[in-house]
């Protein structure tokens, strides 16, 4: 036999590198079967001595426990802790009629208390040699240390090597494939792909996420929460274009510059898909307009960036179309129109991708934002005749100051150039998966504040919008027609926003007031979908774009 | 020595198997999917459809039992119709009104600088009083019958009684719901091992075909009094190395393992070493306090469990200790938590109770030619919570866990407390908790001790004769780290047996701390957030 070979390795193992040696060790070692690994063992400790090398033997013990005619006394004589636990704690449970149910007893002891331990046995059925040491165990646990090497033996060797060990198996055990190895490769690109993916929630949500964070990043707070807000407004549209700009904003290009380039690889593609079902309200603009979309997106946000340049009213124009299409979704609550619902879905769950690293950022931007929704009309109304600066601050300090821009752009005549220019900074507006602009919606939500009440709190949020944005046209038209028909003269004018901002200003000039309004409208817009004004001014808006188309 | 040195080696066994039934329309019933994600609903729901479910059950065991009282007992829909001085039965639900029972108001109203008082190990006071309600209100319950029921929160029961003249109702007998009949009468127990059941001496007694399973709760990964050492010869036992060839033998009757709950020890605070300032806003900040945080427990624990799952199927139910939700059909844990373990299709994460039902394999029984019946069996396995806060209500020295485990059963439902002062699932239009179907083995992990019996429908109420009782193994599964206890039910004949890890004149797992240990009480256990709590990432939109 290999028991020689078994010599050397217990003596090496015990007397010099002063290891435990188990049954299962020495048996996962050589590859026999525990059993017999368990009878070398007892060998091993019997012939020890004669060659003058005394190794200590933990000894497993396995049986019924003595019984006595009460769980009491047995537990006086049984000092073992588990017993002790068990039976002592609630004696009175006992009375209780809990079956007796047979026992047996395990147990693991050195070799100097064997005979203690037997005597608390009724009925010994088996004992074996568990290990072998240079000195007695003092802790159980101390049985473990070998059990890494048998793990990793046994993972080697594969599930085979089981019946060889003596290693039950169950019928239908079978290790799946490596998941771990196969998961990192999926997990690591998982981020950007979902997106691509049928669900694909996601990559609505990033692109939402996307702009917000990617303009704090750049910019360090400043102290008031509107300045910091107007400079980041500001900064963003410039940042894919500008590289002289800033230390700061070079390093951050490279980044923004990819993930812009997925956005817009995910959303041209269903965007010209998109074009042609988009029903009703889609024009013939913007159908003309959708399928370059990519392009445009680019290039208006270059050119926004350079604020003062008034050259291309031509792309806006066409992006407007659309946005002014996919501004008609406001909801006010959660919970209407089924319709609006799958989309907003698919923005929340978005978000939720890069919450992570942009969250806090996201969260400042949040904070500014909502500050600021009832100021927003208040500004607007203050320098509607002059001061570029002011204008600035007015548009940035808009919510959702592309849409309005690019409506106004579009039924205004195209070719004027103040007013281009004084909308140029402006928010980004977020693009959807399929390639629409996503709108805002007003939601409610309910907070628990610092006091443990909770708050219901309104707060606007991007949605994608549905690519046949079927339902939430219709809704509008009606309400809007009527508006139309008040407002007629001055539509004719003026940008269709116009009327309505009219209303409210009433004074301004003219061509101020296009300016004006639509800051105007944009705050507003910005501010909540949840008020109906806006809403409304919205719709009106939409209904002499029809008309011309 | 050489005398140990005799072990044979057994033939190759090979180990008991058992399928899992999927069909069974109740194994899913604690899973919580995303069309029941709502918390949004009031619990009186739950309490609405309870009374709902149960009255009927009650009405006919009620009418039965006392339709031949002199008196002529009427059952009177509503309580608060009873008529005074006239004998009647109502039927409705408990609710005990009890001054040391946890309460949300005051909670609220609590003054939030001081700490609150530990809560009581038991609710049950002198001053408490029963009260039965449906949904046109509640009246008092009063006499001595009540006082002796064993009564909890939540239950529906019929009570025989009068009205006093103070608007009481004075009870002189109760009807509960009863066990629940028990669709799998074909598989009865073999009259030849009745007696094995009730008085088995060894366990080879029993016949060595028959298919086992084993179960284990309160692992306590991570706590001091965790022994590895133990878990170690449990792992060695389960899987058929250790011991003897007669224990090989019977280790490979078990055909899976079932872990009932409390696997890994709640994670402490720190409370003692009071931090600087920084580091704690620092840790405050990364949300974890890093310094108490290990992952050593989970890595430990799924390391045993792949020892064992590559030997056996493994169920794991978390249980109230474990990092899961706390409200009541907790979810199962994430295979990922268990990494190699969870590469095993056998390996199957469960929600708290759950419905199982396992059968004797097809193949095998084909195979070997047995001339058995074929093995059906239901099991309901929860890791211990219900059981725990309803026996906060009873005087435990006339109670037991046993039999308040039993009364479940006869009240249909296994966690009647469970809106009241255990958390659960606002669950709307169904209540899974009751009981519709009695299970063959009824399974409660994370208890002190210890206890069995097999629960046979009273004769009275079983209606036909020629049908065998309605019978259910109930076990009380004690956990493993204090009691070292493994127990094995033979799923033919549902005798059980313990297995104990003990460890003489060692010590195992930092026993000797035990005083150390107990100066620390066990802190609330760490919740993951209810999903009910906005998120950052998902409500903060853009402007």
């Amino acid at each position: 036999m290999t028991t020689q070979v078994i010599n050397d390795y217990l003596t090496k193992q015990i007397f010099i590198e002063k290891n435990i040696v188990t049954y299962r060790s020495l048996s996962r070692h050589f590859s026999i079967h525990v059993n017999v690994a368990k009878n070398e063992l007892a060998t091993y400790h019997h012939d020890a001595p004669y060659q003058s090398q005394t190794c200590l033997a933990t000894i497993l013990l396995s049986g019924t426990p003595r019984k006595l005619s009460k769980y009491r006394n047995q537990n006086e004589e049984d000092e073992d802790i588990n017993m002790d636990a068990t039976q002592s704690t609630n004696a009175d449970d006992d009375e209780y009629e809990s079956e007796e149910v047979p026992q047996i007893k395990i147990t693991i002891v050195n070799e100097k208390d064997l005979e203690d331990a037997k005597a608390s046995y009724d009925d010994i059925f088996s004992i074996h040699i568990y290990s072998l040491s240079p000195a007695p165990l003092h802790d159980v646990d101390l049985i473990c240390e070998p059990t890494y090497s048998v793990r990793s033996t046994d993972r080697v060797k594969g599930p085979e090597f089981a019946t060889t060990v003596g290693r039950l198996v169950g019928r239908g055990i079978k290790m799946g494939p490596t998941r771990k190895r196969a998961l990192p490769p999926v997990a690591g690109p998982s981020n950007l792909k979902r997106p691509a993916a049928p669900e694909a929630k996601p990559a609505v949500k990033e692109e939402v996420k996307e702009k917000p964070a990617a303009a704090p990043a750049t910019e360090k707070p400043k102290p008031t929460g509107k300045i910091n807000f107007f400079k980041k407004a500001a900064d963003k549209p410039k940042e894919p274009k500008v590289i002289k700009k800033d230390v700061k904003l070079v390093k951050e290009e490279p980044v923004e510059e990819k993930k812009r380039m997925f956005f817009q690889k995910a959303s041209s593609k269903p965007a010209s898909r998109a074009s042609s079902p988009a029903p009703s309200v889609v024009s013939s603009k913007a159908e003309k307009a959708q399928p370059s979309r990519g392009l445009k997106r680019k290039s208006s946000a270059g050119l926004e960036s350079r604020e003062k340049s008034p050259e291309n009213p031509a792309p806006p124009k066409a992006e407007s179309n659309t946005r002014v299409k996919r501004r008609a979704i406001v909801s006010d609550d959660e919970s209407d129109a089924p319709s609006i619902k799958a989309p907003r879905r698919k923005a929340r769950s978005s978000l939720k991708v890069e919450s992570t690293e942009n969250s806090e950022a996201e969260r400042e931007v949040m904070a500014i934002m909502d500050l600021h929704d009832d100021q927003v009309e208040k500004v607007s109304r203050v320098p509607s005749t002059n001061a570029s600066s002011n204008e600035h601050e007015e548009n940035d300090e808009a919510g959702s100051p592309a849409q309005d821009e690019d409506i106004e752009m579009e039924d205004d005549t195209p070719a004027k150039p103040k007013v281009t220019k004084k909308r140029k900074p402006k928010m980004v507006v977020p693009v959807g998966r399929n390639g629409l602009k996503k709108v805002k919606v007003t939601k409610s939500r309910k907070v628990k504040d610092a006091n443990g009440y909770m708050v219901t709190e309104d707060y606007t949020d991007w949605e994608s919008v549905d690519e046949n944005a079927g339902p939430p046209a219709p809704k509008t038209k009606p309400r809007a027609k009527a508006k139309v028909t008040e407002v007629k003269k001055e539509e004719e004018e003026e940008t269709p926003l116009a009327p309505v901002k009219e209303k409210e200003e009433e004074i301004a000039p003219k061509k101020t007031v296009t300016k004006s309004t639509s800051t105007g409208a944009k705050a507003k817009s910005g501010a909540k979908g949840g008020n109906t004004k806006t809403q409304k001014g919205l719709m009106n808006f939409f209904v002499p774009k029809k008309a011309a188309s | 020595m050489s005398a140990y040195a005799n072990m044979a080696v057994p033939p190759t066994l090979s180990r008991a198997s058992t399928v899992i039934v999927h069909d069974d329309p109740l194994s899913h019933s604690f899973e919580i999917g995303p069309s029941k994600k709502s918390y949004k609903f009031q619990y009186s729901n739950i309490y609405f459809i309870r009374l709902h479910l149960l009255r009927g059950t009650v009405e006919s065991q009620a009418h039965r039992k006392w339709m031949s009282i002199a008196g002529d007992p009427a059952l009177i829909p509503r309580v608060l119709e009873v008529e005074k001085g006239k004998l009647c039965y109502v039927i409705g639900t408990v609710y005990m009104d009890m001054p040391l029972k946890p309460n949300v108001i005051e909670d609220i109203a609590r003054d939030q600088s001081i700490a609150p008082p530990p809560p009581p190990p038991k609710y049950c006071s002198p001053e408490d009083s029963i009260m039965l309600e449906d949904e046109s209100g509640r009246i008092k319950l009063v006499g001595d019958c009540v006082k002796d029921a064993r009564l909890v929160t939540g239950v529906i029961i019929g009570a025989l009684g009068m009205e006093t003249p103070n608007g009481e109702f004075e009870v002189i007998d109760i009807c509960y719901p009863e066990m629940a009949p028990q669709l799998t009468e074909e598989n009865q127990i073999p009259e030849e091992n009745r007696m094995d059941v009730d008085g088995e001496d060894r366990p080879s007694d029993s016949n060595s075909s028959d298919e086992w399973i084993a179960v284990v709760s309160g692992l306590d990964f991570g706590s001091p009094s965790c022994s590895d050492g133990q878990v170690q010869l449990l792992i060695e036992y389960l899987t058929g190395e250790g011991n003897g060839v007669d224990d090989q033998v019977s280790a490979s009757q078990i055909s899976r393992l079932i872990v009932a709950g409390d696997s890994l020890a709640p994670v402490a605070p720190e409370s003692l070493e009071p931090t600087p300032a920084l580091d704690d806003k620092r840790a405050r900040r990364n949300g974890q306090e890093l310094t108490s945080f290990s992952p050593r427990p989970v890595l430990n624990l799924s390391a045993a469990l792949n020892d064992i799952a590559s030997s056996m199927p493994i169920h794991i139910l978390p249980g109230e200790s474990d990092p899961s939700g706390t409200i009541m059909p907790q979810q199962p844990f994430p295979r990922a938590m268990f990494n190699d373990a969870s590469r095993y299709s056998t390996f199957s994460c469960e929600t708290n109770p759950k419905y199982l039902t396992l059968a004797s394999d097809p193949e095998v029984e084909s195979s070997l030619k047995l001339a058995r019946p074929p093995m059906k069996r239901k099991l309901l396995i929860n890791s211990g919570q219900p059981l725990n806060d309803m026996f906060k209500y009873l005087q435990s020295p006339p109670n037991t866990r046993l039999s308040v485990l039993e009364s479940t059963l006869r009240w249909r439902h296994m966690a009647p407390t469970a809106p009241d002062t255990l958390w659960c699932h606002p669950y709307i239009g169904e209540d899974p908790f009751v009981i519709a179907e009695t299970p063959d083995i009824y399974i409660v992990g994370g208890q002190k001790k210890f206890g069995t019996k097999l629960v046979t429908a009273h004769p009275e109420s079983s209606k036909q004769k020629d049908k065998p009782p309605t019978r259910c193994r109930i076990i009380l599964v004690p956990s493993f780290a204090q009691t070292g206890t493994l127990i094995v039910v033979n799923l033919r004949t549902l005798a059980v047996r313990c297995v104990n890890f003990a460890v003489h004149g060692m010590t195992a797992g930092g026993k000797t701390e035990t005083a150390e240990e107990s100066a620390n009480p066990p802190s609330p256990m760490v919740m993951e957030p209810l999903p009910s709590a906005p998120r950052s990432s998902l409500d903060y939109g853009f402007h």
